[in-house]
């Protein structure tokens, strides 16, 4: 496949992508293109790996602010009932006690505008010995997780630590978190799509490459199956906000980055409103078909993650998230990398499972 | 009365290709402005931006619009005034106040100017003279019917959730309706035709019975085969044999035996390159194929439309430098932000940005767009007055501005840049009232303003 697919690439499509896509050696004779078609946090949850269990559901969790506001049994009990409830006026206000349940000198101000300004509900975060992802410091430290599958010590992927333990983020490879199964089935089909293109002497081969990022113009294109179809045509979005080349290498059939620089890719309100990694890390399979599958990771700036889980509001909160001020607690205690004069981390690790399914690319400017 | 005979004349022509003697028409001649200067459109109900439900976030286009006047001010018709002529006088005129023209107004398509006894001008709508109500309190209100209401809550803002029920619509007294901009029949139509804001093309259009965007040609009579290379993408909007003419609209037996609808003079054409209804890329193929308007919506001088790869057809300035408007986070579940038109337009969310966009990065590369200082509000365009004593145009309630980053005509290297006002650290003052967020989280983008 991945023969008949560089065969393909032939004439325009070819010289376009290499034109366009800043292959930066003149030697660079083959271009592959994918388009990515599943994206989530990297996730590996077993079995005890959440002292005493994961984390209490929503309903407990209202309970317990309820409480931490100073509310006493009857009043909780009276507002979880209204909470619950079939009055919509008495649910609504229930509901509005629990969206503005921080306090900021006494009075009652958003949540999830103002996390801090809510007691912190203590979450518990992933004490389990394995996570996916990437040694990104060279340290093998005490927080840091070992490789389910190679055993390399080292993996710093602070983020599935910090929220592994909600029920909705637990998941493994081939069992996806039922939270990133819903944002990105929901965004799949209405965000341009996000391009990889890979260049070399020779793909077929163990050899130095250039991968390229680019956000698309078009949305990802889906076969009666559901599944994205490949060897779809797409134009790359001309703006440079998307725009990111890494040096890399294809190895023992795995693609990986060996220059870790920043990537920036624009996405959707529904998740973040831009996908920042610095230090960025790449291994993907290729897969005997064509595809790749594999994990991004790099530190990101966790206030781009905590916007898009508390996007939703309390409609989030109460479906999929748990307590969304508790996620700002988790992620502020995790952070890794990037501290602020305080010395508080403002990025955390984080490692992204992607699959890639094989596409053509052509510059939008030049497509016909 | 002139003006039919010039286009009956030129329709006969270029349907028989036989066109000595006849002259061109000009787009300006064949489709009146929608509005006067000092008349402005303005969405209701939800449209307006206050209801920050998911419902209407779903939302897609503009909604029901009204004319009104320069504040925004819903225009309403009395019946029992005669044509051209107002009766609300005296103790009427407390409720209803008579929309006046400006003094240097003149009429414009609909629009017609009625002397009141006391010698004043008021304007008139297909001859119905024109008023505006006292218990209208803001831009969109319909007989005293607050957008506002849609977004109440207590404790979180005028955009707030909803806290009780939404009080129904009080009715308008008997005898007084607004005056409705879209959607609005268009008298004397044919069954085969419906009327749409197409908003890409500008302006309220004809269509087919199939909601596809119509077109006229309106260069040199029977000249339309000349522009149109083979396989031609226009087609005639052809007419049943029983149809009768009706109005502006005549069906027309052609040289080539298709019988063809013509809308004031001109034959009517759907356009093989509109893919959906509500398409209008007709508009791009040549000089002198138009959507067929029933009137074109305002435009100040110096705006124009850019095509964008990720946003297709944007406004911009006279140089093609995108036009891009601040607007706020919406939740929109199911996503759907990305797409074009895929974010509810609220005009209320712009009004209460102003010319203050709290920019926090690259904010001198960021200018408002200025309006001359003779400007007045006209269609969907407003004048905002800036702190710095200047005037600043804005489009749908939202003031408009460029980016430096854009160096050539399409480029929208702004869109979807995004800040988040999040306090993460024990602050306060990094979170700005913007009146829009309703139980989640607030942030500002910047976004290229579609047509």
């Amino acid at each position: 496949m991945s023969i008949q697919h560089a065969a393909r690439l032939s004439g325009f499509a070819l010289a376009a992508a290499i034109t366009a896509f800043g292959a930066t050696s003149a030697q660079a004779l083959e271009t592959k293109s994918y388009a990515i078609e599943w994206f989530s946090l990297g996730s590996y949850s077993q079995d005890g790996d959440c002292i005493g269990g994961v984390n209490p559901p929503t309903r407990d969790q209202y309970t317990k602010s309820f409480e931490l506001l100073g509310y006493t049994p009857q009043e909780v009990k009276k507002l979880m009932d209204d909470y619950a409830g079939e009055d919509d006026l008495a649910a609504a206000n229930a509901r509005n006690t629990l969206r503005m349940r921080g306090r900021i000198n006494g009075e009652p101000v958003n949540a999830f505008v103002h996390p801090w300004a809510v007691t912190d509900p203590k979450l518990k975060g992933v004490s389990g010995p394995f996570s996916f992802g990437f040694n990104l410091d060279g340290k093998a430290g005490s927080s840091s997780f070992v490789e389910p599958r190679t055993k390399e010590k080292g993996i710093d992927n602070q983020l599935f630590r910090a929220l592994g333990c909600i029920e909705q983020f637990r998941g493994t490879f081939n069992f996806r978190p039922t939270f990133w199964d819903f944002i990105w089935g929901s965004m799949k089909e209405t965000i341009p799509a996000w391009l990889m293109t890979v260049s070399g002497e020779d793909l077929d081969k163990d050899g130095p490459v250039t991968i390229t990022f680019d956000r698309a113009v078009e949305q990802l294109v889906f076969g009666p199956g559901g599944d994205v179809v490949a060897d779809t045509t797409y134009r790359a979005d001309p703006d440079p906000r998307s725009h990111h080349v890494f040096k890399g290498e294809i190895k023992d059939k795995h693609l990986v980055i060996t220059e870790h620089g920043n990537l920036q890719l624009l996405l959707d309100t529904l998740s973040f409103t831009e996908f920042r990694l610095s230090n960025t890390h790449l291994t993907m399979a290729i897969e005997p078909g064509g595809r790749l599958n594999g994990f991004i990771g790099g530190y990101q700036p966790w206030g781009d993650i905590y916007f898009g889980l508390a996007q939703g509001g309390l409609a989030y909160e109460g479906m999929i998230i748990n307590d969304i001020p508790g996620v700002y607690y988790l992620m502020k205690r995790y952070a890794d990398a990037q501290p602020d004069k305080s010395g508080q981390n403002q990025a955390i690790s984080a490692a992204y499972h992607i699959e890639a399914v094989p596409v053509f690319v052509v510059p939008a400017d030049q497509a016909q | 009365m002139k003006y039919r005979i010039i286009a009956v004349a030129a329709a006969a022509g270029l349907l028989s290709a036989a066109s000595s003697g006849q002259r061109p028409v000009s787009l300006e001649e064949f489709a009146p402005l929608s509005t006067p200067k000092g008349v402005t459109i303005q969405s209701t109900g939800k449209f307006a931006g206050y209801g920050m439900d998911q419902e209407s976030a779903a939302l897609a286009g503009r909604g029901p619009t009204v004319y009104a006047d320069m504040r925004g001010m819903t225009l309403y018709t009395y019946a029992k005034d005669p044509q051209g002529k107002s009766t609300c006088v005296n103790d009427c005129t407390k409720e209803w106040t008579p929309a006046l023209a400006l003094a240097n107004a003149e009429p414009v398509g609909q629009w017609t100017i009625v002397t009141r006894a006391d010698g004043s001008k008021q304007w008139a709508l297909r001859g119905k003279p024109l008023y505006t109500y006292a218990k209208d309190a803001d831009p969109g209100s319909v007989g005293g019917n607050s957008p506002k209401r849609f977004g109440r809550g207590a404790q979180i803002g005028e955009r707030g959730a909803r806290l009780a029920k939404i009080a129904d619509d009080v009715p308008l007294p008997e005898d007084w309706k607004a005056a409705a901009h879209y959607p609005a029949g268009l008298e004397g139509i044919p069954a085969d035709f419906g009327v749409r804001d197409v908003q890409d093309a500008g302006g309220l259009a004809l269509l087919n019975d199939r909601n596809w965007t119509l077109y006229v040609f309106t260069g040199q009579p029977g000249q339309e085969s000349a522009v149109c290379k083979a396989p031609c993408a226009w087609r005639p909007m052809t007419a049943p044999q029983l149809a009768a003419a009706k109005g502006e609209f005549v069906p027309v037996d052609r040289t080539d035996g298709v019988r063809q609808w013509t809308y004031k003079g001109l034959g009517l054409y759907t356009y093989a390159g509109d893919l959906a209804a509500g398409d209008a890329n007709g508009r791009l193929a040549h000089p002198n194929w138009h959507v067929a308007f029933v009137a074109r919506n305002f435009m100040p001088e110096g705006v124009t439309f850019t095509e964008s790869h990720r946003r297709g057809r944007v406004l911009a300035t006279a140089k093609g430098q995108t036009l891009y408007r601040r607007d706020s986070y919406i939740f929109q579940s199911g996503s759907g932000h990305a797409q074009r038109r895929g974010v509810l337009i609220r005009a209320a969310v712009g009004r209460d940005l102003g010319t203050d966009p709290r920019c926090v990065k690259e904010c001198q590369k960021w200018h408002p767009f200025l309006a001359p200082d003779d400007a007045v509000a006209q269609g969907d365009w407003s004048v905002y007055a800036r702190s710095d004593g200047k005037k600043q145009w804005a489009y749908i309630g939202y003031a408009l501005w460029t980016y430096d980053g854009d160096t050539k005509p399409g480029e929208v290297m702004a869109e979807d840049d995004w800040h988040n006002f999040i306090s993460l650290t024990e602050r306060t003052d990094t979170v700005v009232d913007i009146g829009t967020q309703y139980n989640a989280v607030a942030a500002l983008y910047w976004a290229a303003m579609p047509p």
